[in-house]
């Protein structure tokens, strides 16, 4: 059964509301990339898209100190895992040049291969219970599982190239954009 | 469980693979194309109007030149020295105090007005923080509020005339008679309530006979090039014709030519004493709307 999708109610809403204020603040222009709100926005989505993917990939490497359900702390990959790239795309203020472009690209890319992901977990059945049992389910449901270990091949390489671009961009940003005087 | 332990095992390496792989292509690229990827944005390609500096027509010239402009954080050089390496006349500007970058208190972060990276055709200069009061011209009263666009066309900023007729149209109703010095009557503040010296003396009757309005005497709807002199004095015209003509004066229509103070002298020229009558004349709504009854300094 197909739990109800309240993560993407959680961050629709959160989505709209940043966008409200970011139309307030974008009276003036679409605020510059360097600016103090596009750098806020940059930082605050790239933190967001860290902890997304950090907490999530802990929680389930970890056995001993479990804190919370798996499944929450996967609602919560959802909701920042769409919340931090939105902020990202917007401190791009529509600019996909260089490393910068690239990076927020993948991001975008990233996040759509998240929907898909997600789709194919709520499809498979958590236990060996059920239907399952029945020969023609059982087979639907290892090409499931099957489908999803393939995408887990694509997006955690994604997010790996993604986040290294990240780092990078940080690191030219703060030489050329701020170090150097 | 052994499996989920591998499967973890093969997620971690595959995610640092990837990450290390990331960085060796973008750390050749990076070599490859001088840095260029950290680009935020295209140099302008705006070609300077005096042509190259040391080769460079644009900025765009030094896309793949990041260091050209970028100091080391470890360097003693920075930014705006190494533009003044380049433009040296704008570094002779900050250094004679004069013209206009010298007025500039911060003229040495130039990037505080030149940005770059906007655009290949982006401005080069952010007029948000740019002062009008550092060039020749400052911006007093209603220029103030003027669209920069409207004096500088084509955007085009360096010798922009400071006439007014380089802006502003010669109203009908000076005809042409008041010249192009309009700083002499009029102020930045409005057209109207314009001061200036009206030549010939208005009280030269004597008290009752000061501050008539215009049409007393310029009769002629918004033409001040043309007078009468018998709207106040009831002379007939064909006696006083007949009057200058037994003094062999056939010429008359020129009053003040003879009569420059409007007093009965005769034949003789302005003297300084006679313009001593001469007085600043408020004249409201470009002269023709002036009441007497309003007085001076309306």
């Amino acid at each position: 059964m197909t739990r109800p999708a309240v993560e993407l109610t959680i961050a629709l809403t959160a989505v709209l509301v940043l966008t409200g204020v970011y139309v307030a603040l974008a009276q003036d222009g679409i605020p510059r990339p360097g600016g103090a709100v596009g750098l806020t926005l940059g930082i605050v989505g790239f933190a967001l898209m860290l902890a997304a993917q950090t907490l999530y990939t802990r929680r389930k490497q970890t056995r001993r100190f479990a804190f919370g359900p798996t499944y929450v702390w996967l609602q919560m990959h959802v909701v920042v895992g769409i919340v931090g790239p939105y902020l990202v795309l917007l401190h791009s203020a529509g600019r996909f040049h260089g490393l910068a472009g690239v990076t927020a690209l993948l991001t975008i890319v990233l996040v759509l291969s998240g929907f898909v992901g997600r789709y194919l977990y709520t499809e498979t059945p958590r236990t060996l219970e059920g239907d399952e049992s029945r020969p023609t389910q059982a087979v639907a449901v290892a090409a499931t599982r099957r489908l999803l270990a393939l995408w887990r091949l694509f997006h955690i390489p994604l997010a790996a190239v993604l986040f290294t671009l990240a780092f990078l961009h940080i690191i030219g940003a703060l030489y050329y954009g701020t170090f150097s005087k | 469980m052994m499996g989920g332990f591998m499967q973890r095992r093969t997620h971690l390496s595959l995610g640092k693979l990837t990450a290390l792989a990331t960085l060796t292509v973008v750390g050749g690229v990076a070599v490859l194309t001088g840095q260029q990827m950290f680009s935020p944005g295209p140099l302008s390609i705006a070609r300077r109007a005096g042509g190259p500096l040391g080769g460079v027509a644009s900025h765009g010239d030094l896309s793949s030149n990041c260091a050209a402009c970028h100091a080391p954080p470890w360097s003693r050089e920075t930014m705006a020295s190494r533009c003044q390496t380049c433009h040296t006349d704008i570094a002779t500007q900050i250094n004679d105090g004069l013209s206009l970058h010298g007025r500039i208190a911060n003229a040495g972060e130039c990037r505080t007005c030149h940005t770059e990276h906007r655009g290949t055709h982006a401005e080069l200069t952010r007029f948000d923080e740019f002062d009008h009061d550092w060039t020749n011209f400052p911006l007093t009263g209603q220029h103030r509020g003027v669209d920069c666009g409207s004096c500088h066309t084509n955007k085009v900023y360096k010798g922009t005339s400071h006439d007014c007729a380089s802006c502003h149209a010669e109203p009908q109703v000076h005809r042409g008679q008041f010249g192009l010095r309009c700083a002499s009557c009029h102020s930045t503040e409005s057209w109207t309530g314009a001061v200036f010296a009206h030549r010939f003396p208005l009280n030269h009757g004597g008290g009752g006979k000061k501050n008539k309005a215009c049409s007393m005497c310029h009769t002629t709807a918004n033409d001040y090039s043309t007078y009468t002199c018998y709207e106040c004095h009831r002379h007939d015209p064909t006696k006083t014709a007949e009057k200058h003509l037994k003094k062999g004066i056939a010429e008359i229509r020129n009053c003040t030519e003879c009569h420059p103070t409007g007093r009965k002298a005769s034949r003789r020229q302005a003297t300084a004493d006679d313009l001593r009558w001469t007085f600043l004349l408020a004249c409201r709504s470009q002269c023709h709307a002036w009441d007497a009854d309003e007085g001076e300094g309306q």
